[in-house]
């Protein structure tokens, strides 16, 4: 089975199009591999904009469905990624409208119990500072506007350029730019009411850097 | 004229993007050493940066994920050899059950309704195949018709030629019988030219010339 070579675990373009051209011809191991490729950044990044576990697993499947439905007519001066999150992105959408939950209501307490918390402290922050600024940063990052939210995240976790997330949300790249400046001001403004005096030194873990 | 906290925080943004100018970026960098709520601004944004660029808090899906995804695939079977087997079945459909239908489709909308208008009651199944099928029969018997008086036509045109062709090998050998000199191809060509009548000598010619 083919796998994801490039250094950071992701498709190097021309992977890529290797595996979406032998899926377009009905090979069901490439469009698996195509699939394990992409199946976490796109759940992280459905799971950050609707807060449910269960809604962001159904959303994937749906959102990976409609892809493969219509892989014959991708465009290939596109990444793959792009696509899915477009799709991903719609679908978050449709679902928060459904649910009338724009902004986050999140239980935390629920959060910590399932586990996912405990990775935190293994992985990026390892003191309690910092466990202690991510929780907060992340409840203020699930305060802003769908499209803001969707463009931090995409901005930074998936490194996408303002006309990559235009792309994505079907907006042109000012907008993006516009957007991405009003979510940072809020944070800003969230985060002097928030955090205490001593988040500047927070130190992280190995495979973390400097604050 | 250096910078106020209000001009550097409009750059902020560009700044921890690494959008600005080499000069603007040193005067940026000459005010953070002098500022600490501006330093500390800064220090914020790169903060919520890194701290969303590396989180890895989110729930993972179930190892089995893709291998659901692709069993819910319709247009995947198995492997790439699959693709042969599965555009077989679309050529079969392409190529044989596609054109019967629309033959069927064609016969339902377009000749039925026709055979019903013409005598205004409803024909049956056989009596409408059965006048669709008798003027394309006669059209065929005449065909063969054609053929057949095309072939009695080449037939007499053949034995007329070859009939023409022993008439002139007679001549030919009758000349060569007749003339003292050998024959050559020029005169047996010229033959029937030279039986031609010859010019009328006009009466009032007077100045030796042969008038035509």
């Amino acid at each position: 089975m083919d796998q994801p070579t490039a250094g950071d675990g992701r498709l190097t373009q021309l992977e890529e199009r290797r595996l979406i051209e032998r899926a377009q011809k009905g090979c069901a191991t490439s469009a698996h591999s195509l699939i394990a490729a992409h199946q976490d950044r796109l759940h992280a990044f459905v799971w950050r904009l609707v807060r449910s576990r269960d809604d962001a697993e159904e959303i994937c499947q749906d959102a990976f469905l409609r892809a493969f439905s219509a892989l014959d007519s991708f465009n290939f001066t596109y990444r793959f990624s792009t696509w899915l999150f477009t799709i991903g992105y719609r679908l978050s959408l449709n679902c928060m409208r459904r649910r009338k939950s724009y902004s986050g209501d999140v239980d935390f307490s629920a959060f910590s119990a399932d586990g996912a918390r405990d990775s935190v402290a293994d992985g990026v922050a390892n003191t309690d500072e910092a466990v202690r600024l991510q929780k907060t940063i992340w409840e203020n990052v699930d305060q802003l506007t769908p499209q803001q939210r969707a463009t931090v995240l995409l901005f930074y976790k998936e490194s996408l350029s303002c006309q990559e997330i235009g792309d994505v949300l079907g907006m042109p790249a000012a907008t993006v730019k516009s957007h991405l400046h009003r979510a940072r001001a809020r944070l800003k403004d969230l985060l002097e009411g928030n955090l205490g005096e001593d988040w500047t030194n927070v130190r992280f873990g190995a495979a973390g850097g400097n604050a | 004229m250096p910078l106020t906290c209000r001009h550097i925080r409009q750059l902020h943004d560009n700044f921890v993007d690494s959008e600005l100018s080499p000069s603007l970026t040193a005067e940026v960098h000459a005010h953070l050493l002098q500022c600490p709520e501006c330093r500390r601004q800064v220090q914020m944004l790169r903060t919520v940066g890194d701290m969303i660029a590396r989180d890895d808090t989110a729930p993972s899906l179930s190892s089995d994920f893709a291998s659901k995804v692709v069993a819910q695939l319709p247009q995947v079977r198995g492997d790439v050899d699959s693709f042969d087997r599965r555009w077989g079945r679309r050529l079969t459909f392409n190529r044989v059950l596609f054109p019967a239908l629309a033959a069927s489709l064609f016969i339902a909308i377009v000749i039925w309704p026709r055979q019903e208008s013409g005598n205004g009651t409803k024909v049956a199944g056989a009596s409408a195949m059965k006048s669709v099928v008798d003027p394309t029969m006669e059209a065929v018997a005449g065909t063969k018709k054609a053929a057949e008086s095309l072939n009695t036509l080449l037939t007499i045109s053949v034995d007329q030629a070859r009939s023409d062709v022993r008439e002139g090998m007679d001549k030919v050998e009758q000349l060569r019988r007749t003339s003292s000199e050998p024959l050559s191809f020029t005169s047996i060509l010229l033959q029937p030219f030279n039986e031609l009548p010859q010019p009328v000598e006009q009466p009032d010619a007077k100045d030796g010339k042969v008038r035509f």
